[in-house]
This record gives structure tokens, C-alpha cells and sequence, in this order.
């Protein structure tokens, strides 16, 4: 597999443009906005006098130029120093480490219970085509990606929690349960996840299934599937071993594509829910303009989809073997 | 990786026969189209239709109930929630139709010569793409708003439309790549035809069908996305739409259930007739995306 | 090929749709005849103040004047306001025109209010933003400051008072009563402790010795010090609490001692004795001294701590010193009523943590975070920035320990999702934050839940830019004030909770005077008011109803012009 690991390495440097491309834009973006990023966060505590907005300029280096400022900024993150929230006062890395963990949590669960709805219905839909069942099943995806997420939450939330009194209501587990791994404690933060990651996988969900559908339909009209109905397989077979196969391709690559896109969908949801997460973390800081956490966070969303973009391609590659890696 | 070619038309039936007869045989794109027609009707003649003024406001009956007077009821302020939000299709489908308008623009053109030049200049616009899909939407909305001057809806319709080219610009390369192979593209090639020529008057009517069922995609996904950002603070107080209904009237859905769910039941209904028809249009054109 | 014919089609629909979609005006977009226009900015996240902006909006186009309404979040919205000091800037140039904000969280009972708005030396980088001046004004306030004689200086707020009535800086809206929804088994919420922090010190549940009570806010705490968080958030959860100060005010907005068991205050006013309570404890048992008020003093005094408290203190304070470990002294520079709430609420800092680093560095220093250690009667035990505070009781209290054992200020952002925890049961208390009026009727009806309300000190006032052409002159504002709808104000968006405005400073201060009344709710005056502005009603045609025709043409242009854009399309590409 010495090829693969070189493609990885190539990939993983041919990134790296990208990565600076993303942090220059946002720089930029940041230093368009009127009024300083250290006033506006001063602005929030009160009265500032002006020689102490100076003072404290200076010594974030803030009175430097942009793009030295922009050097600065790099040589930091490269050596793993991603700042210190203005509004906040705590190291970025610590509040991203719990935020992250909790966003990424919320977005993989959600995924995986976005292809576990989605593929399955996809296939009906598709050997069924245009029966009841594929009408039905498409227009139930619809109504998924057709609703506002935090329109479905909140109604859900009514439903389960406080008139069922199923399940809790907000936050990722119940405030003051401790992280001891303990069944009880895995129990609460799965009962947590439940209403959260059904919300944000529906509308993942709807997309998926409309591509699984389509895909199938495409390669069961396909010359080698009507060969191999015609040398007498099972159908089960065919639709299983050969056609499904093939039909996932595209899934791989929209559900490593909509990676960006579920952050979006994190967000709302993760107000509703009052799931302490990245989403939320980056509302805050926008409004607040606490700008080295956006810029934390946005570099961290833009790894994560460097990082999904490389194993979509490798899984690509499994599925397909007559991708190579070269 | 893996393009392969599938509108090819076939002998004798012809195209937009067949496609016509796909598209009549499903049921669930009429409910659709037949959804997006009202719509569009009801934002065309909003004031014919609306019994209020929907900005009319009657202190003494706030969060009636809906009743004769006022079929959906009143919201918090005693405005008819019946002509707001007949009203508010005007507004929710300019956001989706400014938003679908500017995406498109930038998509095609991206997505076109990208497909089309393909090598370092593919590259290049590919990783902007990337770059673009990854920078938080919120963020670049808040400065845009304190960038320009306009303030409200027209700037929100212009960023939603700004944020979401990238999946436009993905489509329409893939297709472009596809269908720049074929022998009549080489044909016009080796004729001596310039690129833009090609591009526009060979590839693009051939790859109208992706980018048809795109649009109508995107469409639904831009109301819903201006509803989102209601939610999160960040639409347009004053303006009529239906996500700022919503994200109102889920404060206070114990006192008044009505407020909310209107604008609800016509973001879902209004959504789901751009999707169905979106869709169809991908089954009856025969489309893969 | 067929293909082709129906791509051509589909552009051509969509054209048609697109265009004429395009062309549709919003309602809302008429073209009105008006006056003059401005904005009025308002912090998103408040429902009530939204309803206001609407209904002002609503009443000054009745009077020919077209109100936008800008929706900001915190930050923007302070540093539109700072903008707007610093640089004279209106709206247009991201200052403001107006802003609607209720004023008083953090303040009291006190006439001297009226200065920290209107005072010419409060301008910016103060709370006088936009840019208020009357030397009279601010002589009288000056006057009224020094003076002893409560009748004397009730006749000059009275002047004052006057004066603002006449000026109109500001037009005021409503007296708040804010609710506290809250489930119906917690007690002792009736007495709030302190406008200045919450009275948790008395909350108990009643079922239970000890127990937990989770306190629902809207934001998460920026930091866990009220000096540097700026945050209403931090500071109930963790001002008088956690940290303590010198004195508190109880419910009725009277001093009372938190740290300080009694205190003196010499015949001119001048000269402040503390005596400090015995066996007070910093969370980490060390002793409280008058070591540890010297050092917080020493810091606000330095500019470069950059607390906001330095201006009060250095307008105020000229020297403070120990008598012994117990007895504090203060003099100030003048003497003032206002002195207890202005200095002596200020939460002290431990000298053995704080003494050795420099002022600059106070504001990034661990004890705002993680370390937290004060002397009140709960202690910081865990803090999740975005999640929730969890403070344990401190059973060495020396008033002697609350009677909870543990309480958490939760961050729930939506009100829906928090109203929902509440009715559950998740959590027992939400934040008057959460604008929670409209839901009083509901909660009346629903016996697990019940409501404590807070007399709001600050009234909810429109500021006015002064250095807006048209909002400059006196009548414009005297008629912008008599259009605000108050009594329907109050009834709708307070659910009845509040009290229209119709002075400057509330009606329960001493020095409230009835007769220096703000402009009530009277169209006719307004306009009369708008004609001494020199704007003349005959030239504003009588509203005319918007005929159909303007309101359908652009549509229907719209869909020709999209035909003809979509057919020019199609001859482009039909050509080769």
C-alpha cells in the first residue's frame, strides 16, 4: 500500500494552500468589519478610556499591520497557539476541546442515522419505483429537508419531553452528571442525543435517501445488472451484491460534502437543544466579535473538512476498486 | 470519478414527450407544481386576496384566536395573521428567488469554466469553492451587513445567495465534464468554434436540466435558511416573512399556537412543492445529482 | 432536438418567475410620504423592546414620520453606540439615530440618575451618547450633588426634572415590573436581595432541607467577575453570591451592609467608617482584612485595571485608609448621595491572591475564571463557559450558611426551549431576561409555576442622537414623545406589568415631582408640536390608499420583461 500512503501525504500537503486560503479570507473579513476587534470586545465591560484601548492594542499587537499581524497569527496557530479569547479570558484550546467534542459528537451520530434511514429507504424507493411505498417514502424525506430544523425541534421537544416526558429537554447531559463512563452516565448522554441528532439527521436523512434513489435507478437500468437478471440471479442478489455497490458512490461523496452544511444545521440546532457546542460557540463569538476564537473555529471547520474530503476519497477508493491511488 | 453519460436521447419517442409522460405519472410532482403555481399566485395578488392590511395594527384584539373576523387569528400586536402571511409570500419567495439568482450566476460561471479549462484553473476555482463552503455563512452575513450600507432583507436575500454557489458551481462542473468528452463538442472544437461558444451554445443548454432541478432546490433551501437565521436573531425585524413569524411565534406558542404555526404550515407546505417539483423535474429529465 | 426545446422552455419559465418575483413589492416597501426618516436600533434578543419599536414605528408614520428598526446584538449595538459618541456618527455611518433601552439593572432609587444619561460629563465614553448639553441642566445636577438638605435638593432635581421635560433627550416609555417565572416549591425569592445581584442567599425549596435550584439565563457567562464581565449575566449569577462588596441594597433599593456590619458617614458627608463583619472567610479560609479592600481600591484607582468603576471612584474618592483590621475609613471628594451604590458595591478582591500581580493584568488573571474565590455565601465549584456554573453552599458563612445546598446558573439560549425545561422541571427558576411578560396569563394558570415580580429602578427609554438634523430640534422629540402609545404599550408587551412613563426618574424616588410631566400620548398635540418644528401638514397629502394597480404592475412588468429576457436567451443559444 506504499501508493496509498503517498497519495495521503499528497493530499494532506495539497491541502495546506487551501487551509492558508480559508485563514487569509477570514482575516481579511474580520479586519473589513468597522471598529476594532479589541474595542468592540472592551465596548462590552463599559467605560474604556482611550489611552487604555491604546495600551491594549499594543500589546496584542494590534497596532501593527494587517498582514503582519496575519504572520503573527500564523506562526502562532502553526505552533499550536490558537489564542486567547478576548471576551472569554480562557485559552481558545480549552473551550474548543469541549465544544468540538460535542459538535462533532451531535454531527456523527446524526450522520450515521441520516444513512441508516436514508440508504434503506433510498433502495425501496428505488425497486419500487413510482409504486406507493417509493410516493410515500419520497414525500417523508421531503417533509424532512422542508421543515425548519428548529420549527421540527421545538415541536419534537413539546411532543417527547414535556408531554411524554421521555426524554430531557436541553443540554448535552444533565447539568452536574458527571464523566465517569459509567452505564448510568452513558445512558443520560445517549437520552440527551436523542431529540438533537434526530432533528439535525432528518434533513441530512431527506437528501441522502433522493440520492440513494436516483443513483440505484440510474445503474439497475444498467447493461451488466440486466446481464446478470438475465443469467438467472436472484434478485436480492442483484439488487444487493452488484447494484448497491455502485449506488453508494455518490452517497460517500454527499455525505462527506455536506459536512460544512451540517455545522450550519448544528447551529440551530444546537441553540434549540442548548447543546454546548461549536455552533453556538461561533454565534457567540460573531456577535461578540471575538475574533481569535473565529478564527480558531474556522480553521478547525475547515480541517475537519479537509480531513472528511480525504476519507470520502479513500472510501471511494474501497468501494470502487478500480479507483487507484496513484 | 465516474461520470457517466445518461441523457442521451432515444430513437423515437421523443425527448420531451417521454419526460412529459414521467412527469404526469407521478403524482407527487402535481401536488408539487400545483403548490408553487398558488404560491406564486398569492405573492402576485397578495392584495386582492388579503382581507387586512398586514401591517395594521389593533391593540385591542392582540392573539385572537382564529375566528370569523380573522380566519388565522391575530398575532401580538392585533395584525391579521391571514394577510401577513399572504403578504409574506411575497417577500419569502424574493428571498428565494434573489438568493436562487445570484447563486446561479455564480455557480454557472464557476462551475463552467472550471469544468471546462480544467487543470490548474479547475484547481484553483475548485479550492475556492472549498474555501468559500468552509468560512461560517453567519459570520460573513454579519459583515456584510456592516459593510454595505443597506440593512435588512435585501442584504440577507444577497448573502444567502452569496453563501450557497458552491454546490451550484459542484453540479454544473461535474456535468460540464461529462458532457465536454462528447464527439459533437469535439466536432465543434475541431470547426474552429471558440470556447466561450462552446461553453454557452453547445455545453450549457445541455446541462439546463441539473441546473433547473438545482434551482428549485435551492429555492426551498433559501426560505428555509432566511427562517433559520430569523431564529437566530439575525433576520429583518420589520420585514414580513414567514421565518420571522415563526421565530415570533414560538415565544409564545403556549399563549397563541396560531402565530407560529401558519407560518409554519405554509414555509413546509411552500418548501415541499419546490422540492417535489425539483424532484420530478429530476425524474422526468432524467437527471442524476 | 427535443432536448433542446424543452431546456428552452424551462428558461423561459423561469425567467418569467424569476423577474416577476423580483418586481413584487414587499408590503412594507410603498412608497409613503413622510417627513423624515430615522432608525430606532434596538438589541435583538428582546421581544418586549422589538414590540415597542413596532408599535413607535407604527404611531409616528400617523404623524409623518417614517421609523426604520435595526435589530443588533450586544456588541453591535454597544459599538454603534460608541461610534456614535466618539464620532458623532447616526446611523447611516453605523452610529444611531435612537435606541431603545431600558436602563437600571445595575442602578437605584437614586435623582442622580438623570446625570449618569443626561449630564454633560457623562458624554461618551460615558452614557450621555447622544451627546445631550444643557449648562443649566448639568449646574443644577452639580449643585444638587453636594448638597445636605434632602428639601433643597428636592427642589432642584425638581428643577431638573423640568428642565429633561422640556428638552425631551430622551422620549421615556415605561416603568418595568420584570418577571421571575419560576416553579411554585421555591421560597424565599420574594425578597429580592440587591439590585444588584440575586438574594439566592435566602432561597430555599419548600419540600426539602438543603436541595438544588437550577437558574435558567438567556446568555453564558463571559467570565465569573462582575468587575470585568460587564455582563448582566455574570452578575446574577455570581455578584453577592460568590463575590461580596462593602454594602448591597435590599428590594427596596435601601443601603444595607453585606461585608460592612455597620457604617458611619461623618455630618458633611464626607468621611464613610466601616466596621467589618467578624469571621469573614475567603473560600480558600483565609481571613478577610482591610488589607483586601485596600488592594481592590488601589486597583480601580489605576487606569490601567481599565475596571469600569475607575471614573465613579476618581470623580469621587479622594482617600481611604485602615484604622484597624476591622474598621475601614473612606473620604470622599464631594459628598454624595449617590456614594454607597456607586463606590461601596464595588465586590472586593483578595489581597493574598491579587497583591503580587500588576494592575494590568487583573483583567486576564485565573481568579476571574477558574479560580473564583470569594467570600459570599456560595462557592464556585465547576464552570462550563458555555454550559452551566455550579456554585456548593459555603457552610462557613459568617451570616450562617443559605439554606440550599447547591445551585447552577444554566445557559438555555431560546426562550421556547427554557419555558419547556421550566414546565418539565429540568430547571426551577428562568431570568427576567427572557422577557417572559406575554407568558403571565399562562402561568397564572398553571399551579406549578408561579411569578415574582422586580420593580425595575430604570425606565425604558428612546434616546434620541442629538446630532441628527431633525432629531435636534426640541419639538421633533416633544412630538416623537407624545406618539408613543404608553398605556398600550405597557398592556401589551408587559401583559400589564409595568407602569407607563411620564417622568424621567421613577415615581417611587423621593424626589419624584408630579408636575414635570414628559409629553403623554395625544396625536393632535404631536402634530401641533411638528407644525412649531416648521413642518407643514398641507404639504403631506392625506394618506392615500395604495391602488391596486401600482401593486400588481411591477409583477406583471416583471413577467414581461423576464419573457423578454428569457426569449433574447433563447435566440442566443438557438443561433449556432
Amino acid at each position: 500500500m506504499g501508493g496509498l500512503r503517498n497519495y495521503i501525504i499528497r493530499r494532506v500537503i495539497s491541502s495546506i494552500p487551501t487551509l492558508i486560503g480559508i485563514s487569509i479570507l477570514t482575516f481579511t473579513i474580520i479586519h473589513l468589519a468597522p471598529g476594532g476587534p479589541l474595542k468592540f470586545s472592551l465596548a462590552l465591560r463599559g467605560d474604556i478610556s482611550p489611552e487604555y484601548l491604546l495600551e491594549m492594542e499594543k500589546r496584542l499587537g494590534l497596532d501593527k499591520p494587517i498582514w503582519e499581524q496575519y504572520l503573527i497569527w500564523l506562526k502562532n496557530i502553526i505552533t499550536g497557539d490558537l489564542g486567547t479569547s478576548y471576551i472569554k479570558e480562557v485559552p481558545i484550546i480549552d473551550l474548543l476541546q469541549i465544544y468540538a467534542g460535542n459538535t462533532l459528537k451531535l454531527m456523527f451520530s446524526a450522520q450515521i442515522l441520516a444513512v441508516l434511514i436514508a440508504v434503506p429507504l433510498g433502495i425501496i424507493s428505488a425497486v419500487k419505483q413510482d409504486t406507493l411505498i417509493d410516493n410515500t417514502a419520497r414525500f417523508a424525506s421531503l417533509f424532512g429537508v422542508s421543515m425548519p430544523s428548529f420549527w421540527t425541534g421545538l415541536m419534537l421537544m413539546f411532543l417527547f419531553s414535556v408531554k411524554l416526558d421521555l426524554l430531557p429537554v436541553f443540554g448535552a447531559r444533565t447539568i452536574g452528571a458527571v464523566y465517569d463512563y459509567s452505564m448510568a452516565a452513558i445512558l443520560d448522554e445517549f437520552m440527551h442525543m436523542i431529540l438533537p441528532v434526530t432533528v439535525l439527521g432528518l434533513s441530512s436523512a431527506a437528501l441522502i435517501t433522493r440520492l440513494v434513489r436516483s443513483s440505484m435507478l440510474e445503474v439497475l437500468n444498467q447493461d451488466y445488472i440486466t446481464t446478470a437478471r438475465a443469467k438467472g440471479l436472484k434478485e436480492n442478489i442483484v439488487v444487493y451484491k452488484h447494484a448497491l455497490r455502485n449506488a453508494l458512490l455518490p452517497v460517500v461523496t454527499v455525505v462527506g460534502m455536506s459536512m460544512g452544511f451540517l455545522l450550519a444545521g448544528a447551529t440551530v440546532t444546537e441553540t434549540v437543544f442548548a447543546w454546548p457546542g461549536m455552533g453556538r460557540f461561533v454565534v457567540q463569538s460573531t456577535f461578540n466579535r471575538d475574533y481569535p476564537a473565529i478564527m480558531a473555529v474556522t480553521m478547525m471547520v475547515a480541517l475537519m473538512v479537509v480531513v472528511t474530503n480525504l476519507i470520502t476519497d479513500l472510501t471511494y477508493g474501497f468501494l470502487d476498486p478500480r479507483i487507484r491511488f496513484e | 470519478m465516474t461520470e457517466k453519460t445518461t441523457v442521451a436521447p432515444r430513437k423515437g419517442v421523443s425527448f420531451t414527450m417521454k419526460a412529459w409522460k414521467r412527469f404526469k405519472r407521478n403524482p407527487t410532482v402535481i401536488f408539487g407544481a400545483s403548490i408553487v403555481l398558488i404560491i406564486i399566485f398569492t405573492a402576485i395578488f397578495a392584495p386582492f386576496i388579503s382581507p387586512y392590511d398586514p401591517k395594521k395594527m389593533n391593540y385591542g384584539d392582540v392573539y385572537m384566536p382564529p375566528n370569523s373576523d380573522h380566519l388565522l387569528g391575530t398575532d401580538e400586536l392585533g395584525r391579521d395573521m391571514l394577510s401577513r402571511i399572504i403578504y409574506g409570500s411575497r417577500s419569502s419567495l424574493q428571498v428565494g428567488c434573489v438568493s436562487v439568482l445570484i447563486l446561479t450566476v455564480i455557480g454557472i460561471t464557476v462551475g463552467a469554466i472550471s469544468g471546462y479549462a480544467g487543470g490548474p484553473i479547475d484547481n484553483i476555482l475548485m479550492r475556492i469553492t472549498e474555501i468559500v463552503m468552509t468560512v461560517p455563512s453567519l459570520f460573513l452575513l454579519i459583515v456584510m451587513v456592516s459593510i454595505f450600507k443597506v440593512r435588512g432583507l435585501p442584504i440577507i436575500m444577497v448573502t444567502i445567495g452569496l453563501i450557497s454557489w458552491p454546490q451550484m458551481a459542484r453540479v454544473v462542473r461535474s456535468e460540464v465534464l461529462s458532457i465536454k468528452e462528447r464527439n459533437y463538442i469535439e466536432a465543434a472544437n475541431s470547426m474552429g468554434a471558440s470556447s466561450f461558444d462552446i461553453l454557452f451554445r453547445e455545453i450549457l443548454p445541455n446541462i439546463m436540466a441539473p441546473i433547473t432541478v438545482m434551482m428549485t432546490l435551492r429555492l426551498a433551501g433559501a426560505i428555509i435558511t432566511e427562517s433559520s437565521l430569523s431564529f437566530l436573531g439575525l433576520g429583518d425585524p420589520t420585514a414580513i416573512t414567514w421565518g420571522t413569524m415563526l421565530s415570533r411565534g414560538h415565544l409564545v406558542i403556549r399563549r397563541a399556537w396560531w402565530i407560529a404555526t401558519f407560518p409554519g404550515i405554509a414555509i413546509l407546505f411552500t418548501t415541499l412543492g419546490f422540492n417535489l417539483l425539483g424532484d420530478g423535474l429530476r425524474d422526468a429529465l432524467d437527471v442524476r445529482m | 432536438m427535443s432536448q433542446k426545446k424543452l431546456t428552452l422552455i424551462t428558461i423561459l419559465m423561469i425567467s418569467i418567475i424569476l423577474t416577476s418575483m423580483l418586481a413584487v413589492p414587499i408590503a412594507g416597501a410603498e412608497d409613503e410620504k413622510y417627513f423624515f426618516e430615522f432608525s430606532i436600533l434596538v438589541i435583538s434578543g428582546f421581544e418586549s423592546h422589538r414590540m415597542m419599536a413596532e408599535m413607535i414605528q407604527n404611531e409616528l408614520g400617523q404623524i409623518g414620520i417614517k421609523a426604520s428598526i435595526e435589530q443588533v446584538g450586544f456588541g453591535v449595538f454597544m459599538d454603534r453606540l460608541n461610534k456614535a459618541g466618539s464620532d458623532q456618527a447616526l446611523a447611516v455611518d453605523d452610529g444611531f439615530d435612537t435606541w431603545l433601552v431600558q436602563f437600571g439593572d445595575s442602578g437605584e432609587l437614586d435623582p442622580d440618575n438623570m446625570g449618569t444619561l443626561f449630564h454633560s460629563k457623562n458624554q461618551h465614553p460615558g452614557w450621555n451618547k447622544g451627546a445631550f448639553y444643557n449648562g443649566q441642566f448639568d449646574a443644577i445636577l452639580d449643585e444638587a450633588a453636594v448638597l445636605s438638605d434632602m428639601e433643597d435638593r428636592k427642589t432642584l432635581y425638581s428643577d431638573a426634572l423640568h428642565i429633561l421635560a422640556e428638552e425631551v433627550p430622551s422620549a421615556t416609555i415605561a416603568y418595568l415590573k420584570d418577571p421571575w417565572v419560576m416553579r411554585s416549591d421555591v421560597e424565599g425569592f420574594d425578597t429580592v436581595l440587591g439590585c444588584y445581584g440575586l438574594g439566592a442567599y435566602t432561597w430555599s425549596l419548600s419540600d426539602q432541607e438543603g436541595g438544588t435550584v437550577q437558574y435558567a439565563q438567556p446568555g453564558s457567562l463571559p467570565s465569573l467577575n462582575p468587575t470585568f464581565a460587564g455582563a448582566g449575566t455574570t452578575l446574577r449569577a455570581v455578584g453577592h453570591t460568590v463575590w461580596e462588596a462593602l454594602m448591597d441594597s435590599d428590594s427596596n433599593f435601601n443601603p444595607v451592609g453585606e461585608l460592612a456590619e455597620s457604617w458611619t458617614v461623618s455630618d458633611d458627608g464626607l468621611v464613610w467608617t466601616f466596621t467589618l463583619h467578624d469571621g469573614v472567610l475567603w473560600h480558600d479560609n483565609e481571613p478577610f482584612t482591610t488589607q483586601d479592600i485596600i488592594t481592590t481600591f488601589d486597583a480601580i484607582m489605576d487606569i490601567d485595571t481599565a475596571m469600569s468603576s475607575y471614573y465613579d471612584f476618581d470623580e469621587l474618592v479622594d482617600s481611604y485608609r485602615a484604622i484597624d483590621d476591622k474598621t475601614f475609613e473612606v473620604i470622599l471628594k464631594i459628598p454624595s448621595a449617590a456614594a454607597w451604590s456607586k463606590i461601596f458595591t464595588q465586590e472586593i478582591w483578595p489581597d493574598h491572591i491579587m497583591a503580587d500581580v500588576p494592575h494590568m493584568d487583573w483583567k486576564s488573571h485565573p481568579l476571574n475564571t477558574q479560580l473564583c474565590i470569594g467570600t459570599g455565601p456560595f462557592k464556585m465549584v465547576e464552570w462550563q463557559p458555555e454550559e452551566y456554573v455550579k456554585l456548593e453552599v459555603n457552610t462557613e458563612y459568617y451570616r450562617g450558611r443559605a439554606p440550599l445546598d447547591t445551585l447552577y446558573f444554566v445557559n438555555i439560549p431560546d426562550a421556547a426551549t427554557a419555558m419547556a425545561a421550566l414546565e418539565k422541571g429540568d430547571v426551577h427558576v428562568l431570568d427576567t431576561y427572557y422577557s417572559l411578560g406575554n407568558e403571565v396569563p399562562q402561568i397564572e394558570a398553571n399551579e406549578d409555576l408561579k411569578y415574582v415580580l422586580r420593580i425595575n429602578p430604570g425606565a425604558v427609554h428612546l434616546m434620541f442622537n442629538l446630532n441628527h438634523p431633525m432629531l435636534g430640534n426640541k419639538y421633533v422629540r416633544k412630538a416623537i414623545s407624545a406618539t408613543i402609545p404608553r398605556a398600550d404599550i405597557v398592556a401589551n408587551t408587559l401583559a400589564g406589568l409595568g407602569d407607563e412613563c411620564t417622568s424621567f426618574i421613577h415615581p417611587l424616588t423621593w424626589a419624584y415631582d408630579s408636575t414635570a410631566n414628559v409629553p403623554s400620548y395625544d396625536l393632535e398635540q404631536a402634530k401641533a408640536y411638528m407644525e412649531l418644528a416648521g413642518f407643514k401638514y398641507e404639504y403631506l397629502e392625506p394618506e392615500p390608499t395604495i391602488p391596486v394597480s401600482s401593486n400588481l404592475l411591477p409583477a406583471v412588468g416583471g413577467a414581461v420583461i423576464g419573457l423578454i429576457i428569457g426569449a433574447l436567451a433563447i435566440s442566443f443559444l438557438k443561433k449556432p
